[in-house]
């Protein structure tokens, strides 16, 4: 794991629990690079949200250590934060008779706490992440109008709005059909290198994870499994235990990855194998 | 409307409700009860010649203009912090009172007035102070009950809330039913709001806990528009989650138990008139908070003169002389409010339909 100066965020040692398991998560060490595309996968309850919301300063781990530009986390100010890193959650929340421009420059207030209204700056920010993520046409319709393709772009163009160098992202294909999947991890590769964003984002989709992202890490109960290139991570020698499924690993002509297709169950959710 | 916010439409919307305010404060010296004996004009001339000693300015600004000044702020207080909460517990039946807050201090106040337990601390009056411990200790037993859930829930708090108040209602009747007949018939008119200057302290006192209570709520407009699109996503973004959510609560209760210490509980502003406001400003904070607290005011304040002109049509009408009576302010923002605001919500209704 290299730890060139392209490295904006760095954890090392992490750990997490809960009261009734105070190891659960952790040791993980992870590196998200400027212009680079990550992705954690792993199944229900491997941790994987816990871990995101570590990275992203929003709780504390009980061991280890963050550094986001070079600085310790926990001790910058939450609003120093937000200026370098965004995050969306799996489900935001848009109150529905608020407008699409209205979402999007909330994403600038890291950068105005104190003033009441955005700058004429803040303004360009806002128009011009409204293009990238072609929002703009939508600014003056509400929240409650619009499709779920839709409504995630507009959250992405606040999170965007932000100018961070990192974003992260819960699950940001979550109740999107197939068109929308590709096309928000193909937005979301084209923003980290187009802009030196390092983006990291939780994900179920191991075909999209293998297609789009650089660097993969697989967590399983807590514990990181395999961390690396998707070809390497994605196999299905080492998923299969983890999500205790057959995987078929086929090849198309012209597709550079193989393809996955998860097939038979090998053991009930409980773990107990079943034959 | 469905624009995002620009100075230019904040300042327009502040423009108009704050001509709204001066305009119900200037008849204010000409409406109330003694309606026949002193007009608009009459109060005005009189403050204009400067002459203290006649009727017309002694009624007019003696009773009648302290009288629209108390409303103001009542409606005021009442209203942002109904504006607050409902955005805090995500919640658009949450009012200043679900918390059970207001039941608290109407049961500290009820308390001190029956015990006639007299002390005064820095000006305050045993009634305010007895309406503060009991809206503080609603608060205490209402946030260790939500923290021994490990976080601040905004529905345990409302469900909390709402079995505390309640318990307070039915300590008050308790209290009352205890009491002989003339303590019980003062008892049930202060529950039902009072912007008299009997049997409560005057406004002066609290003015400043209000002042901090309203400059503070209006500075969170940009953290609350945060936490309106989720919690994380308000943290993410650099606000400190925890810390708004305390700080509302804290002042929202302070201001609650300073106006029902003033006024008894006067209730509904706190529900419709933020619902109203959002209408027609939107739901940015930045405009919503401060519009909803002139607002308010204005509401109150038309309330109260109905108070005072409600029963002189009706006498009119009935051919009795009842120019002296005064409605509870309770009964008239009840009655006023929801006519008006099940009307708006029909208009709002059709519009979004035919948009």
């Amino acid at each position: 794991m290299g730890t060139d100066e392209s490295t904006i965020l760095r954890a090392r040692g992490i750990r997490y629990g809960f009261d009734a398991a105070a190891d659960f998560l952790g040791p993980v060490n992870l590196d998200l690079k400027a212009g680079t595309f990550a992705a954690i996968v792993g199944p229900n309850g491997a941790g994987k949200s816990t871990l995101m919301r570590l990275l992203a300063g929003l709780r504390k781990p009980r061991a280890g250590l963050i550094h986001l530009a070079d600085r310790a986390i926990e001790q910058m100010r939450p609003i120093e934060r937000a200026r370098l890193l965004a995050f969306l959650p799996q489900r935001p929340l848009a109150p529905l008779s608020a407008t699409v421009e209205e979402i999007v420059r909330l994403g600038r207030f890291p950068h105005r706490p104190l003033r009441l209204f955005e700058s004429a700056g803040d303004l360009a920010v806002v128009r011009s992440v409204m293009e990238e993520t072609q929002t703009a046409g939508l600014s003056h319709r509400t929240m409650e109008t619009l499709s779920g393709g839709e409504a995630q772009r507009v959250h992405l163009a606040a999170a965007l709005a932000q100018r961070p160098r990192v974003l992260m992202l819960d699950e940001p294909t979550a109740d999107l059909d197939v068109h929308h999947q590709i096309a928000i991890f193909a937005a979301l590769r084209d923003w980290a290198r187009n802009n030196g964003l390092a983006v990291l984002a939780v994900t179920h989709d191991l075909n999209l994870a293998s297609r789009f992202c650089d660097d993969v890490t697989l967590l399983d109960t807590g514990k990181v499994v395999a961390q690396g290139p998707p070809a390497d991570v994605l196999t299905p020698a080492t998923l299969e235990p983890v999500y205790r499924v057959t995987f078929i690993s086929t090849r198309q002509p012209g597709i550079p990855q193989p393809l996955l297709v998860a097939w038979d169950v090998t053991a009930p959710a409980d773990g107990r194998p079943s034959s | 409307m469905s624009r995002a916010l620009t100075p230019q439409r904040f300042a327009a919307v502040l423009v108009v409700c704050l001509l709204l305010l001066a305009a119900a404060l200037a008849v204010s010296p000409g409406i109330g009860t003694q309606r026949s004996l002193v007009g608009v004009a009459d109060a005005w001339k009189a403050w204009a010649a400067g002459d203290q000693y006649s009727i017309a300015y002694r009624i007019g600004f003696g009773l009648r203009f302290p009288r629209a000044v108390k409303a103001l702020v009542v409606g005021a207080v009442l209203a942002l912090c109904g504006a607050v909460f409902q955005t805090l517990f995500r919640n658009p039946l949450a009012t200043p009172y679900t918390l059970g807050i207001a039941g608290g201090a109407s049961l500290g106040a009820l308390i001190v007035f029956q015990t006639g337990w007299v002390v005064s601390v820095a000006y305050l009056s045993s009634v305010t102070i007895g309406a503060f411990v009991g809206a503080m200790a609603v608060l205490a037993v209402v946030t260790i009950m939500a923290r021994s859930s490990a976080r601040l829930s905004g529905n345990t708090l409302l469900l909390a809330g709402v079995t505390i108040g309640f318990f307070c209602s039915g300590m008050m009747m308790f209290v009352t039913y205890l009491a002989d007949v003339r303590e019980t018939f003062a008892i049930v008119r202060w529950m039902m709001g009072s912007l008299d200057t009997v049997f409560m302290s005057e406004l002066a006192p609290i003015l400043p806990i209000v002042i901090v209570v309203v400059v503070v709520l209006l500075a969170q407009a940009n953290k609350l528009n945060q936490f309106e699109v989720g919690a994380d996503i308000a943290a993410s973004r650099g606000v400190r989650v925890e810390r708004l959510q305390v700080v509302c609560i804290l002042l929202g209760s302070l201001g609650v138990a300073a106006v029902v210490s003033l006024c008894g509980p006067i209730g509904f502003v706190g529900l419709i008139i933020p619902h109203l406001t959002r209408l027609f400003t939107g739901r940015d904070h930045r405009i919503v908070l401060p519009a909803t607290a002139l607002l308010g005011a204005v509401f109150l304040i038309g309330c109260d003169f109905l108070t005072s002109l409600v029963p002189a049509w009706y006498g009119h009408l009935a051919g009795r002389a009842t120019t002296a009576a005064q409605l509870p302010i309770g009964v008239m923002t009840a009655i006023i409010g929801t006519p008006v605001f099940l009307v708006m919500l029909g208009w709002r209704f059709r519009n979004a339909n035919a948009s």
